[in-house]
């Protein structure tokens, strides 16, 4: 196994984010993670990033934590952040080459990936001699994606990762994901793109109310095909609900 | 060492990427203000080895510690809060003191730090009673000023584990470097080498201090917005209250603003005089200081959707300027009961300049602020007397001009004069920018949301 989550809880206040939550995801798979806005996807990815820490519960990546082997764990884990913090005053070439430094990749091999993701990513290449501070999302979205598969990771966790993408480098994005998802790696994804999560994901977890209220694989969340993931997902959610008595006033 | 040399060139190299003209131009202008304060500092040595002058020497070299302490620090906090620079995010696999040591050596590669430097070497050169043991005492102040900022920067942002081995740990190095600073501060200049090295002990200690306190963090505090649920509250209340880091830097800016008046307060009671007839920068305090450069220019950076709202309702200039003050009139009035308590007990003899010199500041600034929002829309993180790069320097200069002159009364009454002057100058310059706001508009939209990177 790759990912292992055990009853993991935390709360914010009073208010239960996540309430004994056990997740296990298998290396060659490509877990999405849906939900509604606020039921705390990105509280969970953060979680397993060692970004919060969690009130009960343990993760474990490759049978290992980060209590006792932190830089291990960090060393085959690339991630895109929810909030993506990249350092605005280095260019986008700045901030991979130093990424590149945090994962002690060789000159030659930083060199090589770097030009190989950002050929990639971007047809404007001037724009990335310029800070990134005057990036737009999308640009800003696509060096931090670089910057998560840049040490080719065995796990990779992307919160959002299509946000802000144009449709082009979203369609780039899908593409480089199947690909990144060998038998030995693991890729954990948060979105609310379904139409891109649909083309990528083996498996799918839908979190509400702390809990995953659906963990399994996309043939089964579909019923082999028969629903759409967008049409899944809203019946699982929201089983009862007639949109039209809400919306009544504007129709007149 | 690689990825430290790395950090700092591609630090440097970022700040002067763009504007670079103006960047350099800045620069240039502060090595010049830091040779011309080393003159300054380095003739009043020059007296107070000559003759019987007051301040003596080593008070003058003690002054010029504080200074540079109190400059460090308080950049931090003010015009606005600095977010501390995390450079390498915690997914990274980097060990905590790798981490620590790259971070603490690339935040010093900074333009304000070379200014001060070369502010302490300007006063090496020229002074012959500022030795090489004063110098390198200095550097020491600068650093132990930085490490204070930095630890003060995890308070505010990072939740703490406040029973953590490691917390307990930066508490007994703190207490170490309190220690040896209790009966010879650092700040008092010393020409004994062996004090220099009791000095870098406890900066030792105090560096350790920092990095078990940064260790002791865990997550970023949450950025939570709690809505006030109370509908009778007025719209300025629940911006207040609901806005937690618009709230937290005007509470810090408020109690700061408190000790300077509670120490004048304890100054007069005990020696009879007042700290601001020593130190006459301290009046700024005595004004709407914290009020215009924490909220009010601050607007754009915090309630710049307020301004949106107002823009798609009917997007009328009268609107706009309604929506600016809004978030203004519950700060303001909370720092003017301050202000109002302290000159009722307090100082009661200075009472017309103060009042004068409050409404004048409000009258004054407020306008200007929303020239400033007109003219030269910024997303503003700083504020008026912020000198980040997101701020107009145009109107940043303005403000300090135009508040500096509201204290010329104290050279002599008949300055007073002067307050109408600026008044109706900045009335009369709104008034004209207000009829021209149908075509700032766009700009000011093109600022706050388009071209905000």
């Amino acid at each position: 196994m790759s990912i292992e989550i055990n009853e993991l809880s935390k709360a914010f206040g009073r208010k239960n984010v996540l309430q004994n939550l056990s997740l296990t995801v298998e290396q060659g798979q490509c877990y999405c993670l849906l939900g509604k806005n606020g039921v705390g996807k990105s509280t969970f990815l953060n979680c397993i990033l060692d970004l919060i820490q969690p009130d009960a519960g343990r993760v474990a990546l490759f049978g290992k934590d980060y209590r006792n082997h932190s830089l291990e764990v960090k060393q085959n884990l690339g991630a895109l952040c929810e909030d993506n913090p990249l350092i605005e005053e280095f260019t986008g070439l700045e901030y991979l080459t130093f990424v590149s430094k945090l994962y002690n990749l060789s000159a030659a091999d930083a060199e090589e990936r770097i030009n190989s993701l950002t050929n990639y990513f971007f047809t404007d290449r001037e724009a990335l001699h310029k800070n990134i501070a005057g990036y737009s999302t999308g640009m800003k979205k696509k060096v931090g994606i670089a910057a998560a598969i840049l040490h080719k990771p065995q796990v990779l966790i992307l919160d959002e990762p299509f946000t802000g993408l144009d449709p082009i480098a979203a369609q780039l994005l899908v593409q480089l994901i199947r690909s990144y998802s060998t038998p030995n790696r693991v890729v954990l994804i948060s979105s609310h793109d379904l139409n891109y999560v649909e083309k990528v994901a083996t498996h799918i977890g839908v979190l509400n109310d702390g809990q995953l209220m659906y963990n399994g694989s996309v043939q089964e969340f579909t019923m082999n095909g028969e629903n759409l993931i967008d049409q899944a997902l809203f019946q699982l959610l929201l089983p009862h609900h007639n949109t039209e008595t809400n919306i009544d006033w504007m129709l007149n | 060492m690689d990825l430290i040399i790395f950090s700092c060139r591609a630090r440097l190299s970022g700040f002067f990427r763009h504007k670079k003209l103006q960047r350099v131009s800045l620069m240039a202008l502060g090595i010049l203000m830091a040779f011309f304060y080393s003159w300054v500092f380095s003739f009043l040595l020059q007296k107070a080895h000559g003759d019987n002058f007051i301040p003596g020497v080593e008070q003058t070299l003690e002054y010029a510690n504080l200074f540079l302490l109190a400059i460090i620090i308080l950049k931090g906090f003010f015009p606005a809060y600095v977010p501390k620079a995390e450079i390498i995010q915690r997914i990274f696999p980097v060990g905590p003191l790798q981490k620590f040591k790259t971070e603490f050596l690339v935040e010093l590669v900074s333009p304000f730090y070379f200014i001060l430097l070369n502010f302490l070497l300007f006063l090496f050169l020229m002074s012959p009673a500022y030795t090489l043991v004063h110098f390198l005492q200095s550097v020491l102040v600068l650093l132990t000023a930085h490490v204070t900022l930095r630890s003060l920067q995890v308070f505010v942002e990072r939740k703490i584990r406040w029973t953590h081995s490691h917390f307990i740990s930066a508490a007994v190095m703190a207490g170490a470097f309190i220690a040896l600073q209790v009966r010879v501060p650092m700040f008092k200049p010393s020409e004994d080498w062996l004090m220099l090295i009791v000095h870098m002990a406890a900066l030792g200690f105090f560096v350790c201090s920092n990095y078990f306190l940064e260790k002791a963090a865990t997550e970023p505090r949450r950025k939570v917005v709690t809505y006030s649920d109370n509908s009778r509250r007025s719209l300025g209340w629940r911006l207040f209250k609901n806005h937690k880091l618009a709230k937290q830097m005007l509470i810090f800016g408020l109690a700061f603003k408190v000790i300077i008046l509670a120490i004048d307060a304890l100054s007069l009671s005990k020696a009879g005089e007042h700290i601001f007839e020593k130190s006459v920068s301290l009046w700024l305090f005595v004004g709407p200081l914290v009020i215009y450069s924490y909220v009010f220019n601050n607007i754009w950076g915090f309630y710049r959707n307020l301004w949106l709202t107002v823009e798609r309702a009917n997007g009328k200039a009268k609107d706009f300027v309604k929506a600016s003050l809004v978030p203004l009139r519950v700060p303001l009035l909370l720092d003017a009961v301050i202000t109002a308590a302290y000159v009722a007990v307090f100082n009661h003899e200075q009472a017309l300049f103060i009042v004068a010199m409050y409404m004048g500041a409000v009258l004054v600034l407020t306008p200007l602020g929303l020239i400033s929002s007109f003219v030269s829309p910024k997303a503003v993180k700083g504020g008026v007397f912020s000198f980040s790069a997101k701020a107009s320097y145009l109107f940043n200069f303005l403000a300090i001009i135009l508040f500096g002159m509201l204290f010329l009364p104290l050279i002599h009454p008949l300055l007073y004069l002067v307050y109408p002057l600026l008044i109706g100058g900045v009335l009369f310059a709104l008034v004209a920018v207000m009829r021209e706001y149908p075509k700032y508009k766009y700009k000011l939209f093109e600022t706050l949301y388009k071209a905000e990177a």
